[in-house]
């Protein structure tokens, strides 16, 4: 049993179906807001797989910064939305 | 990899999921605790493919939105066990929402065998670099990637007025 380039993207793309099926099943705002950080990992997971396994190794570096930079934008998402929700339910 | 990082990849990837479901459909309490486990469990899974910067920066990213979003009080204090089952939600639901819950479980089904059984799973060594699939996407099926992007544009416009006209 061994890792190829399949499992992290499969793993990734099983993520973000998560975090699309928690935008879709929930019933409020606090519940819909749990899929970014969840889509955020399936995209930082997948990005981590495909720098992995690059046919070209000088993209390795450029992959994980890429995996750390939508790792801070799911960061960012997740404060724009919980701002957005805290104003809606002050309202 | 050898076989043990992969098992382990493949135990992380799937306590990240399996938190990940306990906080969508768990109670409200765990919802924190659920996605601070997910966040460990996907960093773990980027530590083991070796990118240990994305691995702590996503360690720290997802942590912190995991208990901003799992902070966040939910009006009237609604939880899972009030709403109905997927059951009951897809016999309930217009027909044009069935066929697409229909279409999503068939196209989940062939992406899963296409991974497991396809070409892609038999040749894993053509997988190409960051720059090859910019350059595919952006240069050679720039076409096709615009039409992918309007009919997204499309359908999440159509989501929102649908949304929108429900409440």
């Amino acid at each position: 049993m061994s890792l190829h380039a399949a499992g992290p993207l499969v793993a990734g793309a099983l993520l973000i179906c998560t975090g699309i099926f928690a935008a879709a099943w929930g019933r409020s705002d606090a519940r819909r807001l749990i899929s970014l950080p969840v889509l955020a990992a399936g995209a930082m997971v997948s990005v981590a797989g495909v720098s992995r396994f690059a046919a070209s190794p000088r993209d390795a570096a450029t992959g994980q910064v890429l995996a750390a930079l939508v790792a801070v934008a799911g960061l960012a998402a997740s404060v724009l939305g919980a701002a957005w929700a805290r104003r809606g339910d002050q309202r | 990899l050898d076989s043990t990082l992969a098992i382990i990849f493949y135990v992380c990837t799937g306590l990240a999921v399996a938190a990940a479901l306990a906080a969508i459909v768990g109670p409200g309490a765990w919802r924190a605790g659920a996605l601070l486990i997910m966040a460990l469990g996907a960093a773990a899974s980027v530590a083991v493919l070796s990118a240990f910067l994305a691995a702590l920066v996503g360690l720290v990213s997802l942590g912190g939105a995991a208990l901003l979003v799992g902070g966040l009080a939910e009006p009237g204090g609604r939880a899972a066990a009030s709403s109905p089952g997927p059951a009951r939600s897809f016999a309930t639901a217009e027909p044009a929402t069935q066929i697409g819950a229909v279409a999503a479980a068939g196209l989940l089904i062939v992406l899963l065998y296409a991974s497991a059984r396809g070409a892609f799973h038999a040749h894993p060594a053509v997988v190409p670099g960051l720059n090859e699939i910019g350059r595919a996407l952006f240069g050679r099926d720039a076409l096709a990637l615009e039409a992918v992007a309007g009919l997204l544009l499309i359908a999440f416009s159509g989501l929102s007025v649908t949304m929108g006209r429900r409440r």
